[in-house]
């Protein structure tokens, strides 16, 4: 599986649970989807997302280099997790 | 007129150019800042006649900023309007505080659409940064104006009043309402003072906002920093959450925070060794901070001083603190795993006393009684609560009222001089990501929108810090959960809203007959574990 697939699903499977507490389809999601400011997960859960996600992929996050203001959509954060994802 | 605004307005006659805050990607000087909060106190008084309060609605936009500058300078108290409370909670504090005038902010003001709506007093809204914004009609005629409307004119000063309270904040109540504290102008004063010279700001220094400026520590930010000649920084809105990145990058001097945010950096891994050589001064306050974190700051900002900070929004902003030195013995860097809060400072009178306000024998665990010339007069408009948190104590030094924290601590005597430890809370308010909530708020809201007899939260899970989340129970018989939560959402700020809600046919009960929270915490985990 290319890089770009891992990410979305690992991603996507950690925002399963608060998308649906918020009444929102997983499926229904597209790149636009503003994680951070939807206010479906907060800070700290936005922290243990990133974690989740390093764990999932199974490879370091080099999340020293991530800019939180330019996690402004889904898509924005999938680009930026494949830029800072150290290859296994 | 309060000595701040005089401040404030001298460094903008003397050093018109210097910054004064840098917000949305900008930085802007003291000239033009106090020119824009002109703008809006010359509006304010040409279109609102009653000196009512003055509600500030927007977070993180330079015209929130000048908006609480410009109030100041109509000599009208400040109310900031949460952005991300519920429309509810948000309309409750706009009522409670008499306020009929609205300075807001920001692109997006159709959440403000309600309160214009069932609004029964005319209300005038300045949004000072664009067009009108067209909003529905009410029963009675609205004033809305926008940036073609503001009004150029020179201020008159207003009268000096020391007594009048320059902001009013809400912070979470037992009984579902929120309770408000206004803090007058010589109390802000006292603290400002006390704190410019403590954590040394003057001109030049680069200062943090990280606080919303619901959160009384936001006025620490602005004043200490704009009456010393310093620059605010404030993090953009995401950033907020872990802002490491943002201060290397305008080189920050002070920095100022909840333990929360130091945490969220750290788990970031942004807190690594040497990371923020421009810091001179950290400080953090708003809840229990563990010695394992501020020693992590420590070894990220090599060059600062790490204060803790303690104080009640009823003190104003806060009058306790304890320098942490990494090198200390651990008795000494705080038992118990979290740093000590420290001493009184400025003004403020420290007591710990049982429950008879006795004071205890040192060492010895009471409740922390503070006096001195940062106590609020008492709650706004509420004298029944004033009565039963200020209490007049003639048999402590210096007689006079004290307000009752609520907070239980002891003196550590290893400290030299010795200082006050945090020991827990005598009643059932948490601090939940570091915010003050008292569980009878969660649990009277719960009863309410669910209809059933009793309900307990409980904060869970517990972190060295109070807790992460709320769970709770209530009883019911056919209840069904979601509805009951999607209520309680539209009523709290998110963290208040319990993240899992059990309904039970009864609760389990402590030989006291009080509801057995241990019990419950041990059904909830059991069954979390279980999944």
């Amino acid at each position: 599986m290319c890089d770009e697939t891992r990410i979305r699903n690992a991603v996507l499977g950690a925002l399963r649970q608060p998308l649906v507490i918020a009444g929102l389809d997983p499926n229904d999601i597209d790149n636009d989807f503003d994680i951070l400011g939807s206010g479906i997960i907060d800070s700290l859960a936005f922290v243990d997302l990133l974690l989740a996600v390093e764990a999932e992929l199974g490879s370091q996050l080099e999340l020293e280099l991530l800019d939180f203001d330019d996690v402004t959509s889904l898509g924005a954060l999938m680009r930026i997790l494949h830029r800072i994802l150290v290859p296994a | 007129m309060s000595a701040l605004v005089e401040q404030i307005l001298r460094q903008a006659r003397l050093v018109p150019d210097a910054p004064a805050i840098h917000v949305e990607g900008k930085l802007y000087s003291y000239a033009e800042l106090v020119e824009k909060a002109s703008l809006v106190a010359a509006t304010i008084l040409e279109s609102s006649k009653p000196a009512t309060p003055v509600a500030v609605f927007g977070e993180r936009k330079f015209w929130a900023y000048a908006a609480i500058l410009g109030s100041l300078l109509a000599g009208r108290t400040y109310v900031p309007l949460g952005v991300s409370l519920p429309a509810e909670r948000r309309d409750k504090v706009f009522d409670r505080s008499g306020a009929r005038t609205i300075v807001a902010a920001g692109p997006d003001l159709s959440v403000l659409s309600n309160l214009l709506v069932r609004s029964s007093e005319p209300i005038t809204l300045i949004h000072p940064d664009g067009d009108p914004p067209s909003l529905p009609a009410g029963a009675v005629a609205h004033r809305i104006l926008g940036r073609p409307d503001l009004v150029n004119m020179p201020v008159p000063l207003p009268v000096r009043d020391p007594e009048s309270p320059a902001y009013l904040l809400f912070t979470s109540g037992t009984t579902g309402e929120p309770k408000g504290i206004g803090i007058p102008h010589n109390r802000v004063e006292a603290y400002v003072r006390a704190a410019r010279e403590l954590f040394q700001v003057g001109p030049g220094d680069r200062c943090s906002q990280n606080f919303a400026l619901t959160f009384d520590l936001s006025v620490h930010d602005l004043f200490v920093t704009w009456t010393a000649g310093a620059c605010l920084f404030v993090t953009p809105p995401r950033s907020v959450l872990a802002p490491g990145k943002y201060v290397k990058e305008h080189q920050l001097t002070h920095w100022f925070s909840t333990p929360t945010t130091a945490a969220l950096m750290q788990r970031v891994r942004q807190l690594s060794p040497g990371a923020f050589p421009s810091v001179r001064v950290s400080l953090f306050c708003g809840e229990a901070l563990p010695v394992a974190l501020a020693q992590a700051w420590s070894s990220a900002a090599p060059y600062s001083e790490v204060h803790n900070l303690y104080g009640p929004t009823e003190a104003t902003i806060a009058c306790l603190a304890h320098r942490f030195d990494p090198s200390q013995t651990p008795s000494v860097l705080g038992d118990g795993g979290t740093v000590p809060i420290g001493q009184g400072f400025g003004g403020t009178h420290t007591a710990i006393v049982d429950a008879n306000l006795q004071p205890v024998v040192p060492g010895e665990s009471g409740e922390l009684l503070l006096g001195g010339d940062q106590l609020a007069p008492g709650y706004w408009n509420d004298p029944e609560r004033t009565a039963v948190s200020f209490v007049e104590c003639d048999d402590l030094e210096p007689p006079g009222v004290w307000y009752r924290t609520g907070d239980l601590v002891s003196l550590n005597l290893d400290c030299e001089p010795p200082s006050i430890s945090f020991r827990g809370r005598l009643d059932d308010q948490i601090k939940v990501r570091g915010h003050r909530v008292e569980l009878a708020e969660v649990e009277t809201v719960l009863r309410s929108v669910s209809g059933t007899s009793a309900a307990v939260a409980i904060g869970w899970p517990k972190t060295e810090l109070g807790a992460d989340g709320i769970v709770a129970f209530i009883i019911g018989e056919g209840v069904d959960g979601e509805p009951v939560l999607e209520l309680c959402r539209s009523l709290l700020p998110s963290y208040m809203v319990p993240t899992a809600l059990h309904i039970l046919d009864s609760l389990p009960q402590t030989a006291s007959g009080k509801a057995d929270r241990r019990q419950l915490v041990a059904m909830h985990e059991e069954e979390v574990q279980g999944v």
